[in-house]
């Protein structure tokens, strides 16, 4: 049987590139190293990968594994925020960086990295703001607290310890009529609202129950 | 392994509990109250008395528990910057009734930082206190003044009844109380005072008035209404008859699970306060003018497979790469049931601990027998069957496996290492009393850009009954590494710590405290690396951890008497600083007695005494002529200074130096030194000012003699003690 010369060539090079295709990339190896823990082989590999192609997010996220594995805390960072540059539409290496700041002691930069983050305030956006708010309040901003509390308000209207939250913190700024609409809209809770933010939050005094009250121009436990 | 439970997670907001009391009638003495003999003329009462409400509780970890001797606003917060002005507090339960007059002799000052109103009696409390204050005790009043309503009745007392009893304190309440953000506003705040790790928000969140009439009251800060007149409120304030810092002015409190931050400067508020601006304060983070450093492992994971070498235990790891690369003194524990092969180790694991524990630069520490996990509720690591739970066992039983088993002749186990969540009785700490051992772990104190405040560093020690238990001087690598999960580098961050802690003010010693499992991994082994290059990097004095015990031990007995011309200390024990702040004084050593010498950091005056007997310190504005010791890096004995020159012997682990005070400016010197590999001579040029910095070499102990060119060398000192503190 005679075969056409052009047959075989497509064939031979059929098999070539399905040998490609399955033998493993230098992002691939450099995962399979670090499973082995060695990290020098792994290193290797993924910087081969990325001075040839660096579109690959995989092989930052690589990289930065190997520096967080051989303790390189400083490179561990950077190659985080290389791969967030390249990729600002995963919202996941953002955040990854954002714990990796927080691991390091560093909130500002982990406030800096959620920021990048869009929020849709929608329901899943939950705990992203949960963790804006936590560090905003934290290091003291006050503003953007509020503003994040705003966004979870609107998300849960009927939650006693948003509207708590965004109470203590409007007081904080000295809005104090922002403070008086939100409890005048949960009525139900507008008492037990006000002191328990004042328990809980920043105005201390457990033993005031109405003392926060915000209406009460004048409680005294005297009388 | 340290379970993730700190003293701060304790506290996540107090709330009032109702529960049985008992009258304040005048009962009950403080806990743990040493025998007070009679007073030697000139002593200063240095112990503080904190006064908390066991019917108030704490929304703990594992529930709500009642408050008592380690979980109350004081030991959380206060007791830190209280030690550190050289203070001592123990602690009394105001349920069990006011301590006589009798017990409030040893006490110069009563503080109470409570979350509630409520009392038995509030008018006879307050009365109380208006006594101490007439006696002379200080009184300090953070939070609530805590006695406005009788628990019982829930009756307010009259206002005026109030300001009358602390009559001494020359303050009012006029009650006024409001919330209302609208009329509050901001007359007057001390910047020295006020705002110290944190600024006031805009909006001030809470009223009400006291007015102080005392003119010589400070008046730190002063809020008003905007609605009725007349309404100046001393809201901060000290006074010659002690403070005053209310709710929501003392400090910050973020919402859970962040931290807490101080509005009042506890240094200055507590100092003024409590009067002792020119007193000595006992000092266990210097010795001879350097800042100590000590480390600590604690014997958890020493059996672990190792990434860093192939077939290596992380114990072989730190061994290796730790132990027998710095030249520090470290104390090494070990869990006795993962060392023995009858038990959970094998041939391997008991050579690998009686090699480390050989090693000159490695003191014996035992971190208990089967690693109890709480000790409160008697739960531990290890379970084998045939070994019942036993605190004995844990405690006197491992000390004795590991000096039978694993220790080289002559040497002891000198420290225990608390294992677990730290949360000792008193029953493992009589055990120790009885066997003369000392003990650290727990306390977990950070300081860095998360936890960017002195309210998250913790006290020396924590009262536990009649006992003690001593505090670390940082956490180990467990937290850093969020509880090791990773990142496993996470440790190296403890150097931001050590940093804080260093200035403005020293408030720390170094303390390089880990596991055995940072040897399993690259990156926890590169975190220790970093973590001890940078601390040999810094000019320390390197201790035993059990030396460093000794020191705190000392900072609690120690008495101090003012004299005609100065200070007398004494019952220092193992303690060898005393620290005056805010001074450009030194030490006149021709007056003083039992002091080696002197140094000046960040504003303070670092005193260096000779030893455990009684020294007498007097100040002067300039030194007095004559040599003097500014700074060593380890242990100091034999000192001898005539018109001569000096001798001294230093002794311990690691490279020597000693830097000289006082000699003749630019005078040209003959040192010696000798150690047991001989005796060398060089010269040396004092500097300009009189200073002479040697280097000693490494050996222990090595003898340094300075002499005048042509003149007689000074008297050599004494064969080499052993350095005083330490078992035989």
């Amino acid at each position: 049987m005679k075969i056409e010369r052009w047959k075989l060539a497509a064939l031979a090079l059929g098999v070539l590139a399905l040998l490609a295709l399955s033998f493993p990339s230098r992002t691939d190896l450099g995962w399979g190293y670090l499973a082995q823990r060695d990290y020098e082989r792994a290193r290797a590999q993924f910087r081969r990968q990325l001075r040839s192609d660096p579109s690959d997010p995989e092989t930052w996220l690589g990289l930065a594994a190997v520096y967080e594995a051989l303790g390189d805390a400083d490179r561990h960072i950077a190659a985080l925020e290389s791969a967030a540059r390249r990729f600002p539409q995963r919202e996941q290496i953002l955040l990854r960086l954002a714990d990796v700041y927080e691991w390091n002691k560093d909130p500002d930069g982990a406030l800096r990295t959620l920021e990048r983050l869009t929020v849709k305030a929608d329901a899943g956006d939950m705990p992203l703001l949960q963790r804006l708010l936590k560090l905003y309040g934290w290091v003291g901003r006050y503003e953007e607290e509020l503003a994040v509390l705003r966004k979870l308000l609107a998300l849960r209207p009927s939650d006693p310890q948003v509207v708590e939250d965004v109470v203590a913190v409007a007081r904080i700024l000295d809005r104090q009529e922002e403070a008086i609409a939100v409890v005048e809209a949960s009525p139900a809770r507008r008492c037990r609202g006000a002191a328990q933010a004042g328990r809980d939050l920043r105005l201390g005094g457990a033993q005031r129950p109405c003392r926060a009250a915000l209406e009460d121009g004048g409680a005294s436990l005297a009388q | 392994m340290s379970r993730p439970v700190s003293r701060r997670s304790l506290l996540k907001g107090a709330l009032a509990a109702g529960a049985a009391g008992l009258g304040a009638a005048r009962a009950g003495a403080a806990a743990a109250a040493r025998p007070v003999g009679p007073e030697p003329s000139g002593e200063v009462p240095r112990r503080v008395l904190a006064l908390y409400k066991s019917y108030e509780t704490f929304n703990a970890v594992e529930g709500q528990r009642p408050k008592d001797a380690t979980l109350n606003e004081v030991h959380l917060w206060a007791q830190m910057p209280l030690n550190w002005l050289g203070l001592m507090v123990e602690y009394h339960d105001v349920a069990r009734g006011l301590p006589d007059e009798a017990t409030m002799a040893r006490f110069r000052a009563v503080i109470t930082w409570y979350q509630t109103d409520e009392i038995d009696d509030p008018l006879g409390y307050l009365r109380w206190l208006g006594q101490q204050m007439k006696a002379g005790r200080r009184v300090v009043i953070l939070g609530t003044l805590g006695a406005l309503r009788d628990r019982r009745t829930l009756q307010a007392p009259n206002l005026e009844d109030v300001s009358a009893a602390l009559g001494p304190s020359g303050l009012e309440l006029r009650g006024h109380w409001t919330a209302n953000q609208r009329v509050i506003q901001l007359r007057h705040k001390d910047p020295h005072v006020m705002e110290f790790e944190r600024k006031f928000s805009p909006g001030l969140p809470y009223y009400q008035q006291i007015v102080s009439s005392r003119r010589d009251n400070r008046v730190h800060l002063t809020l008003a209404r905007r609605d009725i007149p007349d309404s100046d409120s001393h809201m901060v304030i000290t006074g010659p008859w002690g403070g005053l810092a209310l709710d929501d002015y003392v400090r910050y409190q973020a919402p859970a699970p962040y931290g807490t931050q101080w509005w009042i400067n506890p240094f200055a508020f507590f100092e003024a306060a409590l009067g002792i601006a020119d007193w000595p304060r006992p000092d266990v983070t210097t010795l001879n003018g350097r800042r100590i450093l000590y480390s600590h492992i604690d014997g958890d994971g020493m059996r672990n497979p190792s990434e860093v070498r192939s077939g290596a235990t992380s114990g072989q790891i730190v061994l290796e790469e730790i132990l027998s690369r710095y030249p520090i003194p470290v104390t090494v524990s070990v869990v006795a049931a993962e060392v023995d092969p009858a038990l959970l180790g094998t041939p391997e694991t008991l050579a690998l601990a009686r090699a480390m524990l050989a090693r000159p630069n490695v003191e014996a520490g035992s971190h208990s027998f089967f690693h109890p996990l709480d000790w409160e509720k008697r739960t531990r690591s290890f379970n084998p069957p045939g070994h019942p739970y036993s605190v004995d066992t844990e405690v006197a039983g491992s000390v004795r496996h590991i000096e039978e088993r694993l220790l080289p002749p002559g040497k002891r186990v000198r420290i225990f290492q608390w294992s677990g969540a730290t949360n000792v009785t008193e029953e493992p700490l009589r055990i120790l009393e009885r066997l003369g051992l000392p003990n650290i772990n727990g306390g977990d104190p950070m300081f860095d850009r998360e936890w960017p405040s002195y309210a998250k560093l913790a006290p020396l020690m924590r009262q536990v009954g009649r006992h003690w238990q001593t505090y670390t001087s940082a956490s180990n690598e467990n937290l850093y590494t969020n509880l090791w999960t990773g990142p496993f580098y996470g440790f190296r961050h403890v150097v931001e710590t050590f940093r804080n802690t260093e200035a403005p003010r020293r408030v720390s010693p170094i303390n390089i405290y880990y596991h055995f499992y940072s040897g399993e991994r690259r990156a926890s082994l590169a975190a220790l690396r970093h973590v001890h290059d940078w601390a040999l990097a810094q000019p320390v004095a390197p201790v035993f951890t059990s030396e460093y015990a000794a020191m705190v031990e000392g900072f609690r007995q120690a008495r101090i008497a003012r004299t005609a011309e100065g200070w007398r200390i004494r019952d220092h024990g193992g303690l060898r600083t005393v620290r005056f702040d805010g001074t450009a004084a030194v030490v006149d050593l021709g007056r003083s007695a039992g002091v080696l010498g002197w140094s000046q950091h960040q504003g303070s005056l670092y005193v260096h005494l000779e030893g455990p007997d009684e020294a007498t310190i007097v100040l002067a504005e300039r030194p007095a002529a004559g040599p003097y010791l500014a700074a060593a890096s380890h242990r100091v004995s034999g000192w001898r200074r005539d018109g001569r020159g000096l001798a001294l012997t230093l002794h311990g682990i690691g490279a020597k130096s000693v830097e000289l005070g006082g000699l003749p400016p630019r005078a040209e010197l003959a040192v010696t030194l000798a150690d047991a590999g001989g005796r060398r001579a060089l010269t040396a040029r004092a500097g300009a000012g009189g200073g002479l910095a040697l280097g000693c070499g490494s050996a222990d102990p090595v003898t340094v003699t300075v002499a005048a060119p042509g003149s007689a060398e000074p008297a050599s000192p004494p064969p080499a003690r052993r350095p005083p503190g330490r078992r035989p």
